[in-house]
């Protein structure tokens, strides 16, 4: 099910909210929250819940194993079975597929029957991010910063719950468990700020990341057909398109959480404020910046052990970062660009090389929107067509005025307003109140011609 | 809380607002208005009515157009089949095609018809094969409706409709008068539909509109159009299946029915001769047509070659694609006279009609090879059940609301045993049996003597027989006299090939009786 879907709008959610405040019992309420986010899920295909239902399973019954025996054996067994299921229908395509065409050119075989195969399965929506919460609980677990859950209930809830399901946050264990001991009565600013919240974030999804995404297709869907300024606004474009779209996703999530009384971690703050690429790993998709920091980059030993293996750590990192977003060499080819640019920011910095802020903002501007040119486009092909385009190999071409004025506007709002979810919005008065309600009107009705989310396929 | 309801109640009321007024306006023809056709219809001359007020509504409407006249004859099939209209002063000919049809509405349409005799020309496109082709949603679910009630995209296009023509805000469409006609709209009728479900341009109506011949043709071959022959590697056989269906559903309901294929100009045609993948579907797809047609008993048009209808390259409005109104009523002539040349036979009766292969040893009954004997396109039903007696015929005939076909035959009688009551059911039953079949040409035989019975009662049967057909106005073949037992099958119940080629003589030579 999609927030930005009529049924999620005018079914699943006032039925979600009504029976929620209607009952009393915490526990109850629990349940009620982990059986409808297994609906939420379950929407799309009835087999994604079972998916989940197992991840569930292997994470409880590891945590459970753990805090018996810290060993590293029931550790790597754990994130092996969770990962295992990721890897059947995330990667296995990705892998198998590649194998087999590698096969095919050795051999003259063709495969089709297992490319067909391949070719099937079905990539089941949002298995990144539970799958990475399931992993990060596992080793809080292990590592001893964290009690197992002894209540399946709580485990269950903490995978399942429906706003952050789909697209994160990714939430860690440690900063959910609390919220979840405590009972949450009925709060009329509470609820209010949340849906202010979710308003404000499907306006921005609806509204300014597909008013973007309209103009971005038309050009980046026939990247050889680019000249360099239609290039430089696709590829801008697209950066504010993927930033609105995925922070429009994460301000639903929190403000949808807010209402049931759960605080989710923020994921964005600005990001095209940054003033280097290590700041702007600071500020976007913090949740998983974060996850790939305490659970890959300092377990492969971080900056301690001197600064090739730190390069080497930080490429590894950003490489398999870059993957978990979606199996394609495209991704990868992202993931390692990011890596070049934190290491090359630390040794500009080791050589105490700084620019002035407004510059540095700028050029982190621009080598961060380049960047995007792996992420949006998948083959070598369409990225060559765009990235030659982008260095005036094709010529200037015309100018794209609504994009560069959606762009000019974009830049002017980001750089001046802050995120949204840091807006005191309990404060508000009625007339702002009502301003946002009719903002969420806009943002409803303009769900028809609306995209999916971008992160839906990661 | 009071901020909670003024932040809730603003959202809502103004989706209410954009709600009503895309209700209202419609703008892209959403929800199915039948009184404007019915003003159209109620105009002295008749009005058409612009496509503005059908938009997506395209079944309730062609169903409309069908229910509200005396149909005997109708077209289905795709855009390319719309300008297939009545003949001057027809009242009995209806258009139902749709743009983006697809043989699965092609069945959701025919299922919604009455079951009552009616002559039906379908118009198969080539790509309805094509597994990847996907054809127009004609049942939208709630979500759809209220997804497009609550669009911004809708209420852009209803303000621009308001502003260009305010008064829809009271009168949501007027009688308007474009170029020489009558169209019940509101004020751009980019297309029209007559009230025979046939299609008018808006350059027929007012030359000085868009006419597609205006633009070079440029459309791309290799994707042909909206890419609907797009990744064609294989007829698809759920598609093939579906068309069965439709084809079964007609011959269950004894319909006519003509199939062919619309015309490509030119360029389409060489580039289907070139093509390496489009190419060889496109020639399976003409070798299949006529097989699956024929197997029952529909005659099988090809006009991919619009030369063959005849049309030229000219009669193709948009270079190439749908044909004018000239081309079309050209196909419409051959059409009609291919429906002309094409029966209906349906039999009633038991296992001998019915013609077991184990039972008589024998490739066809007297059923097919009198089809055959008439050297005509013939859609046989045999409706025969094994056992059968004739309260079973009366059974099925009055499950079925009767039968309609051009020529009946009819056998029924031996299983109804015990024969010692000649004035019992047997004759109630036969007058009944023929009161329910609805054919001008009616032929009844009656059975012979297998030795299994009391001669004399089994005489009187078979008079008894020939009786209640004369006096139905239907003719009776004598198989009676004519049947020895050299012609019994090894059960010595049945007819032996032999057999059967006797009563399909015997039924053959009758003169054919007009009744009904």
């Amino acid at each position: 099910m999609l927030f930005n879907s009529f049924v999620f709008l005018f079914v699943f959610l006032p039925l979600v909210v009504v029976a929620y405040f209607a009952i009393p019992a915490h526990r109850a309420r629990l349940v009620l929250l982990v059986l409808a986010s297994y609906v939420f899920y379950a929407y799309a295909k009835w087999w994604f819940a079972l998916l989940m239902a197992a991840s569930t399973l292997v994470g409880y019954a590891g945590g459970r194993a753990l805090e018996r025996t810290r060993r590293k054996a029931v550790l790597a067994a754990t994130v092996a079975s969770l990962l295992a299921l990721l890897g059947a229908f995330k990667y296995a395509a990705f892998v198998g597929g590649n194998l087999t065409s590698f096969v095919g050119v050795i051999t003259a075989q063709g495969f089709p029957g297992l490319h067909g195969f391949l070719n099937g399965i079905v990539l089941p929506i949002g298995i990144s991010f539970y799958t990475f919460e399931g992993i990060s609980y596992a080793v809080d677990v292990y590592r001893g910063d964290l009690e197992a859950e002894r209540n399946p209930l709580r485990y269950a809830f903490f995978i399942s719950f429906f706003p952050h399901l789909i697209a994160g946050p990714i939430v860690r264990y440690g900063f959910l468990r609390p919220q979840l001991l405590r009972r949450h009565p009925f709060d009329a600013d509470r609820v209010r700020a949340g849906l202010l919240l979710f308003a404000l974030g499907l306006a921005k999804k609806t509204v300014v990341a597909d008013g973007f995404a309209t103009w971005v297709n038309r050009y980046l869907d026939d990247p050889s057909s680019l000249h360099a300024f239609e290039a430089w606004a696709a590829v801008v474009g697209f950066g504010f398109q993927i930033y609105f779209d995925f922070s429009a996703y994460s301000d639903m999530a929190l403000g949808l959480a807010q209402i049931f009384g759960i605080e989710l971690p923020w994921n964005f703050n600005r990001p095209y404020r940054a003033s280097s690429p290590i700041e702007f790993w600071r500020r976007w998709h913090v949740t998983l910046s974060t996850w790939l920091r305490d659970y890959l980059y300092i377990p492969l030993g971080g900056n301690r052990k001197g600064e090739r293996r730190r390069d080497a750590n930080l490429l590894a990192t950003m490489g398999l970062g870059g993957l978990w977003h979606g199996a394609s060499l495209n991704f990868v080819v992202w993931g390692l660009y990011q890596g070049v640019l934190l290491l090359t920011t630390h040794h500009l910095r080791k050589r105490a090389l700084r620019a002035p802020p407004a510059v540095a903002v700028a050029v982190t501007f621009v080598v961060v929107m380049f960047g995007w040119v792996f992420f949006r486009l998948h083959s070598a092909a369409a990225i060559g067509h765009a990235v030659a385009a982008m260095f005036l190999l094709h010529g200037l071409g015309q100018f794209p005025g609504h994009l560069t004025l959606l762009i000019v506007a974009a830049i002017a709002y980001t750089m001046v307003v802050p995120e949204e979810w840091t807006w005191d919005v309990r404060s508000f008065g009625f007339a702002r109140v009502a301003a946002v309600g009719a903002v969420l009107a806009v943002g409803v009705a303009s769900i028809y011609t609306s995209h999916p989310f971008i992160y839906f396929r990661f | 809380m009071a901020r909670l309801v003024v932040f809730l109640g603003t959202a809502l009321v103004l989706l209410a607002a954009l709600a009503t007024l895309n209700w209202w306006i419609d703008p892209f023809g959403e929800f199915w208005k039948p009184s404007a056709v019915q003003e159209a219809r109620a105009a002295r001359p008749q009005c058409l009515v612009s496509h503005e007020l059908i938009g997506g509504e395209y079944l309730p409407f062609k169903l409309d157009v069908f229910r509200s006249r005396p149909t005997r004859t109708f077209v289905t099939g795709s855009s390319r089949v719309l300008k297939i209209g009545s003949w001057p002063g027809e009242r009995t000919f209806a258009n139902l095609g749709m743009p983006v049809i697809s043989p699965e509405i092609v069945l959701k349409e025919l299922r919604a018809l009455p079951a009552r005799p009616e002559t039906l020309y379908l118009g198969v496109e080539a790509f309805w094969l094509n597994p990847h082709f996907r054809g127009f949603d004609v049942s939208p679910g709630l979500e759809r409706h209220a997804r497009y009630l609550l669009s911004r995209s809708a209420f852009d296009e209803s303000v621009r409709i308001v502003r260009r023509a305010p008064y829809v805000l009271l009168h949501r469409w007027r009688k308007e008068r474009v170029g020489s006609s009558c169209v019940v709209g509101r004020s751009r009728p980019a297309l029209a539909w007559r009230l025979d479900g046939s299609r008018v341009w808006s350059f027929e109506l007012d030359p000085h509109t868009y006419h597609p011949a205006v633009d070079p043709f440029t459309t791309d071959l290799r994707n042909l159009r909206t890419g609907i022959y797009d990744d064609w590697t294989e007829l698809s056989p759920a598609r093939v299946r579906t068309l069965e269906r439709v084809l079964a559903l007609a011959h269950a309901r004894g319909w006519h029915v003509v199939g062919f294929t619309p015309p490509d100009g030119e360029r389409y045609l060489r580039f289907f001769a070139a093509s390496p993948v489009i190419g060889p579907r496109w020639r399976a797809f003409g070798r299949l047509m006529p097989k699956l047609f024929g197997r029952y008993g529909y005659r099988w048009l090809d006009f991919r070659d619009a030369r063959s209808i005849p049309c030229r390259q000219s009669d193709f409005v948009d270079g190439g694609y749908h044909t004018d109104a000239a081309c079309s009523m050209r196909m419409r002539r051959r059409l009609d006279a291919a429906a002309r040349r094409q029966l209906t036979l349906v039999a009633l009766g038991d296992s001998i009609p019915a013609a077991r292969p184990r039972e008589c040893h024998c490739r066809a009954g007297f059923v097919a090879l009198f089809a055959r004997a008439l050297r005509r396109p013939v859609a046989v039903r045999n409706l025969a059940v094994p056992g059968a007696n004739s309260a079973d015929v009366l059974r099925l005939l009055r499950k079925r609301g009767g039968v309609h076909a051009d020529t009946a035959l009819v056998m029924v009688g031996h299983n109804d045993t015990p024969w010692l009551r000649p004035d019992g059911s047997l004759r109630r039953n036969l007058a009944a049996i023929l009161d329910l079949v609805h054919a001008p040409d009616v032929r009844v035989a009656n059975f012979y003597d297998d030795g299994h019975g009391d001669p004399a009662v089994v005489a009187e049967y078979a008079r008894a027989i020939c009786q209640v057909a004369r006096s139905h106005g239907a003719r009776c073949a004598d198989v009676y006299h004519a049947f020895t037992p050299r012609l019994l099958a090894a059960d010595h119940v049945h007819p032996n090939a032999e057999g059967q080629r006797l009563i399909a003589r015997l039924l053959y030579a009758l003169p054919s009786a007009r009744r009904k």
